[in-house]
């Protein structure tokens, strides 16, 4: 048996649930008694609140309570969740304001959380919220991705929040000094939101002097660790669980001011507190995501070798320091920063804002996405420039195969890479050849088609450590792990694995996942690390297992515990007739009473994670009349290195690049000049549907990671990270007939119907 | 602003003695996955997708925005019509009188057998984090059960973040030619309980408001004259959001959808009469047949669940000014039928609308039907809106131009989203009508539509916009001739 397992595409095991309707997700679950949380919100982007008056409110039928900040105050729960903060150029560290669970006097977004109402139904709670007495003095708003306007808060003048670089600039600098060429390009990466089809929920419960919160999230031991340091507590009387999770993608990640509201509301009322948003509360309070702006360099020699790479980017963190949010565009950011292209020398320097949007956090990718998006824009702007093919510009300054491992810019240690290889097949695969067929065939029907490339590489991050813990007990296996599901299918691809390597049949494998109380440590579900992490500690377990189990029947067999062997499936005892299957060791080992061999947990942490790399080909096709911008043929060759489960790695790919698609052409979140969100519904923010997306062509071409047992390499976020710069490319090809010189994300009709008009305009001037 | 887009709105109260015929409760009936379900006194606002979730504890029906846009509530209903797709969260509970409801707990056979939908989105992974699957497992086999392949239109109402569709699209496709399992051809309820769909139940001690449900419109017409100031409540999916968005307290409704006169599709030699709870999907399919270019309209209505629920006379009575059916049927001659108590009248579409919010309706007055003249397909018909699907229109054109020997022999135009109501251009009819349709004509005519529109700006669209669209639209039509006119993907 192969350690990386068999590599079948095996089907899911929890689809029968969810398909005829058994999913439980939070709001299935609560407690019958709970009471229901409403959250009255700011409806302006910033201002000093005036009078906030709960009286009125708090007497009419059905409420039960209503918290404001003066009420957290009086309890003496005075902590915040203010995220961590990187350190500036000079030395000092990024403004971290406080930033309260319910608003102290002052307001900074829409949708910013005032006050919680209980109340004993839904509609009580929302009535009373509408007769809180609430007066707002409002201030000047800042918007935009760069510094500037009247202070947010006290910790941020002029609303920077940081200014954060890597790299050797001195040596960047001079590269470019000494350059036969250069090119710079501005490149915008374009706000979304998360808009996982389960909003936010969260419910918590008083039990026998402990305090459990359920949370539709992506881990159980941040929050349990935030709530219990929010609360004064005891971690020891904090339970964390995650239900089913009706999707994530890094925005359930932190915990939010929701959280830790309804986790007071509970355990002052000693009662089940729950709390589900509506969709619309979601949009305006769901960390969104990205929202950059780069000015993008690279300095050539003669031959079109890159000597240099430098990078300016202003990033938009919005009202508050959320939790990883200022790390995203930073050391997020400068994983991938050169991508798959060997680059001497490289410099980075990234300033973050502060303003009056909702905070801005991870989503899907995190980072290196941006970093993709903003190289691989540069490089076909570069070919453009110098007059290049920009696949062969590529080809030229990848990264040798001879040249791993190899060590980037950024100190990033590369273990594998067969760039040019899968650029190869790609290339075979999306029929480059007849694209000039395809483009003509097009014109004739007055359309513009346009193909771009984005050559990605992806570095797999989340913590480095995990646990597997396997208990035998009712005739089958519990299979404990840390990390969460959030539809990618853990529940097969954990047990499949352990039942791969043990031969457990997978219907006598239970997993057990989000449950602090179960499990006493994990990292949730982030960074595509959950394959790689959980399953390198299985197979530490499975070792442990085999080890304990051997010496059991060498002891009992009266054998050398070194004959005795084990093929997966069955141990093997010379001289004996005995096979037994580690179900029945397990079984035997009980009745000898050896409940030790029955219980058995391996942690491992990794020196260093996988970098899986691939190559996106998009089509999209402009019809120059409307400005209706469509993605009609789509093309991935991936290396993830050995595959564990294919299908379940191209849904990941598929749903990655759904929302890429969505970003670049459909998504466009847009604030007034007050600060009011326009598009806080499935009216006005464009979720991608059906007929916006192409069936994906997805191959893969691996090579497998040295950096952990099974060679693998993380797929959860690689379809994004590829796609965005993929269908841009594409878009300013076909665009670049009509003379149009400059793409920013998102392509909507009129945003490219613009940019036609505008290029038509300049070349009449 | 309430009283201003209610479907049926009216001002001064009648006396309280004209309310008739009170009775003690009122029971709703309906068929649950294959049970017989009988409710005493429901509130009549409570949609069936709370009253899944929090009364049965039926949960694998999901909220994902309580607002019909996003499909994870979508249930199966059945009547004598067919079965049809419908999101649960617009709907009210005596909606569902005398029909069956089949939830995704009822999809899966009763001894456990998956659907061929269900199998399929196995075996094809079409499915991820499983939110939004009860919603598509429900519609895909609505869709199984009455053979419909064109997956792209009639899934365009269900959202997924996960999967990027196309899984899902092979696995309904997959499913296509298995045989629909028998526990899908469901029946509405065996018996009805008497009182089930009275006259008007009472205000019963509780909180609860009156509501009534109609079964002709004779006792519609009575029930109107009483509660000048009720709403009446056809397919919901307008008035479904005041509750679940505005929270607002309805007061007094009655439901149409058993007012059987009104479900009524009479079709004659030289016209088509649509009673005014006849659905979108059933207005689609009886007028499309007569003039192609309401197809590709009413595909672009809300979602297949919103043109289930939705009712062509819903679109027209709330007058507004961005319904899709009123420009068409005015291009078309529609006329419509007003009744109040035994007095009827008709007059053309067009002169209902008055002014926004404002139609030509009397207190107690109600809209009964919608007759469209037959007449050869000259109708173009364009729709500009943000996105294709699910959106509503920034601007909607309708034109029925007859061509005679090269001139313009007869021409009714009329246009959504350029006034405060749907509105015709007089104007333009009368630049283009007895010339020659030609490049010359349009360009004297378009000047013409500033004297018929002053549209509004909004976030849809600048006024400037709008009227520039409503002219290109009439060159688009010139462009096209008169035979190939379908829709406008922006």
């Amino acid at each position: 048996m192969d350690k990386f397992g068999k590599a079948q595409p095996v089907k899911r095991v929890e689809d029968v649930r969810f398909l005829t309707g058994q999913g439980r997700y939070s709001d299935d679950i609560a407690p019958e008694n709970a009471l229901y949380g409403y959250f009255l919100r700011s409806q302006v982007a910033h201002a000093d609140i005036t009078t906030l008056d709960t009286s009125d409110a708090a007497e009419m039928d059905g409420v039960v309570a209503i918290f404001t900040a003066d009420d957290l105050n009086k309890a003496g729960v005075t902590g915040d969740c203010s995220g961590a903060a990187v350190t500036n150029r000079d030395g000092t560290k990024g403004a971290k304001p406080r930033r309260p669970t319910l608003a102290e006097g002052r307001v900074r977004f829409v949708g910013e959380t005032i006050a919680l109402i209980v109340a004993t139904n839904l509609n009580a709670a929302r009535d009373a919220a509408e007769m809180i007495e609430v007066d707002f003095d409002e201030r000047p708003v800042h918007l935009g991705q760069k510094p500037g306007g009247t202070a947010i808060h006290d910790e941020a003048p002029n609303n920077q929040a940081f200014d954060w670089g890597l790299g050797d600039e001195a040596a960047t600098n001079a590269a470019f000094d000494a350059a036969a060429h250069t090119v710079s390009l501005e490149v915008e990466d374009n706000r979304v939101i998360a808009t996982s089809m389960e909003a936010r929920a969260v419910w918590a419960e008083p039990v026998e002097g402990r305090l459990h919160v359920n949370i539709s999230g992506q881990g159980v031991w941040n929050p349990k660790s935030a709530i219990a340091k929010y609360l004064n507590m005891s971690k020891d009387d904090v339970r964390v669980t995650n239900p089913d999770v009706g999707g994530g993608f890094g925005m359930k990640a932190m915990t939010y001011p929701e959280d830790l509201a309804i986790a007071f509301a509970a355990r002052t009322l000693g009662q089940p507190v729950r709390w589900f948003a509506e969709r619309g509360e979601s949009m305006m309070s769901d960390n969104a995501g990205r929202d950059l702006v780069s000015l993008a360099e690279f300095a050539f020699d003669a031959d079109h070798k890159i000597t240099a790479y430098r990078l300016k980017t202003h990033c938009n963190l919005g009202a508050y320091n959320s939790g990883f949010a200022q790390f995203i565009q930073t050391e997020l950011f400068s994983k991938v920063l050169t991508g798959t292209y060997d680059v001497p020398a490289g410099y980075m320097n990234v300033v973050g804002t502060y303003t009056n949007t909702t905070p801005v956090d991870a989503y899907r990718g995190a980072g290196r996405p941006e970093a993709i998006y903003v190289l691989e824009r540069l490089i076909d702007h570069a070919a453009r420039e110098l007059g290049v093919d920009p696949w062969d510009l590529r080809r030229k300054n990848f990264i040798r195969p001879d040249a791993f491992p190899y060590t980037t810019v950024t100190e990033q240690p590369y273990d594998v890479g067969e760039f040019a290889k899968v650029l190869a097949r790609v290339e075979a695969e999306c029929d480059k050849a007849g694209f000039p067929a395809r483009k003509a065939e097009a014109a004739k029907r007055g359309k513009l088609l346009g193909q771009g490339l984005c050559y990605y590489i992806e570095s797999i991050l989340g913590a480095p450590d995990e646990t597997t813990r396997v208990v035998f007990e009712n005739g089958g296996a519990k299979l404990f792990v840390g990390t969460q599901s959030n539809g990618q299918g853990h529940e097969t691809v954990f047990a499949s694995f352990l039942s791969d390597h043990t031969g457990i049949p997978m219907e006598r494998i239970e997993l057990v996942q989000g449950d602090s109380d179960a499990i006493p440590s994990g990292g949730g579900t982030g960074g595509s690390r959950s394959v790689t992490v959980q399953n390198t500690a299985t197979l530490a377990n499975v070792d442990k297992m085999i080890e304990g189990f051997t010496a059991f029947l060498a002891e009992l067999e009266g054998a050398s515990a070194t004959d005795i062997s084990f093929d997966d499936e069955r141990f093997r005892i010379p001289g004996s007739n005995l096979t037994p299957t580690m179900l029945e060791v397990a079984d035997l080992a009980r009745e000898h009473g050896r409940d030790d061999l029955l219980d058995v947990s391996a942690t491992i942490k990794l020196d260093n994670r996988s970098f899986p790399n691939g190559a996106h080909v998009a089509e999209v096709e402009i019809d120059p009349e409307t400005g209706v911008t469509e993605v009609v043929r789509y093309t991935v060759t991936d290396d993830f290195g050995n595959l564990i489960n294919p299908m379940l790695v191209e849904g990941q790919i598929h749903g990655g690049v759904a929302q890429g698609i969505g970003q670049a052409i459909t998504e466009h979140v847009v604030f007034d000049e007050d600060g009011q969100l326009l598009t806080a519904s499935f009216m006005d923010y464009g979720l991608p549907r059906a007929d916006n997306m192409p069936m994906i062509d997805f191959t893969t071409e691996g090579t497998p990671s040295l950096y952990n047992p099974m060679g693998m390499k993380g797929c959860g976020e690689a379809g994004t990270v590829g796609a965005l710069a993929a269908v841009s490319n594409a878009t300013l090809d076909a665009l670049s007939e009509v003379g149009v010189t400059r793409v920013d994300m998102p392509f909507t009709p009129l945003r490219v119907w613009e940019m036609i008009q505008n290029a038509k305009a300049d070349a009449a001037a | 602003m309430q009283v201003s887009t209610r479907v049926y709105a009216a001002s001064a109260p009648l006396p309280c003695h004209m309310v008739s015929r009170l009775i003690e409760h009122m029971d709703i009936t309906f068929r649950l996955n294959g049970e017989d379900v009988t409710l005493h006194d429901p509130h009549p606002t409570t949609t069936l997708l709370d009253w899944l979730r929090e009364e049965r504890g039926l949960t694998g029906t999901k909220e994902g925005c309580n607002e019909g846009d996003c499909g994870a509530c979508t249930v199966m209903v059945t009547d004598d019509g067919g079965a049809k797709s419908l999101n649960a969260c617009i709907l009210f509970l005596p909606q569902l009188q005398g029909k069956a409801v089949r939830t995704v707990e009822g999809i899966a056979a009763p001894d456990g057998t998956l659907h061929p939908v269900q199998q399929t989105m196995i075996d094809l992974h079409g499915s991820q984090c499983g939110f939004c699957t009860p919603g598509f497992i429900v519609s895909m086999a609505t869709d199984h059960l009455n053979g419909s392949s064109d997956h792209d239109t009639t899934l365009a109402g269900n959202l997924c973040r996960c999967t990027g569709y196309a899984p899902i699209i092979r696995a309904a496709k997959a499913a296509e030619s298995a045989p629909v399992p028998d526990h899908m051809r469901d029946t509405p309820p065996s018996s009805f309980p008497k009182n089930s769909g009275g006259e008007e139940a009472a205000p019963p001690a509780g909180a609860k408001p009156p509501f009534a449900a109609p079964k002709t419109s004779d006792a519609l017409a009575e029930w109107c004259e009483a509660h000048p100031d009720g709403t009446l409540i056809a397919g919901a999916t307008d008035v479904g959001l005041w509750v679940t968005k505005h929270f607002t307290d309805l007061g007094p409704v009655a439901f149409l959808n058993q007012c059987a006169d009104l479900q009524q599709v009479t079709e004659t030699e030289s016209e088509i009469t649509l009673g005014a709870g006849v659905s979108i999907t059933r207005a689609s399919d009886a007028l499309s047949p007569h003039f192609a270019a309401l197809k590709p309209l009413f595909d672009r209505y809300g979602s297949t669940q919103v043109r289930n629920a939705a009712t062509i006379g819903g679109n027209i009575a709330n007058g507004s000014p961005i319904g899709d059916s009123p420009p068409p049927l005015i291009a078309l001659g529609a006329t419509l039928h007003l009744r109040k108590g035994n007095a009827r009248r008709i007059l053309p579409l067009e002169e209902f609308f008055i002014d926004y919010g404002k139609q030509d309706r009397a207190p107690g007055e109600f809209v009964e039907a919608v007759t469209i003249p037959k007449q050869p397909d000259t109708l173009h018909v364009f729709k500009l809106s943000k996105r294709v699907d699910q959106d509503i229109s920034a601007v909607c054109g309708a034109f029925n131009l007859v061509i005679e020997n090269g001139l313009v022999a007869s021409a009714r135009i009329a246009f959504g989203g350029m006034a405060g109501t749907p509105k015709r251009a007089a104007a333009v009819e009368a630049a283009l009508t007895g010339q020659l349709w030609s490049e010359a004509t349009i360009k004297a005519a378009i000047p013409a539509f500033a004297e018929d529109f002053t549209p509004l700006s909004d976030m849809r669209a600048s006024a400037e916009y709008r009227l520039k669209a409503a002219q290109n639209m009439l060159w688009r039509a010139f462009h096209e001739g008169l035979v190939d006119v379908l829709e406008v993907r922006a």
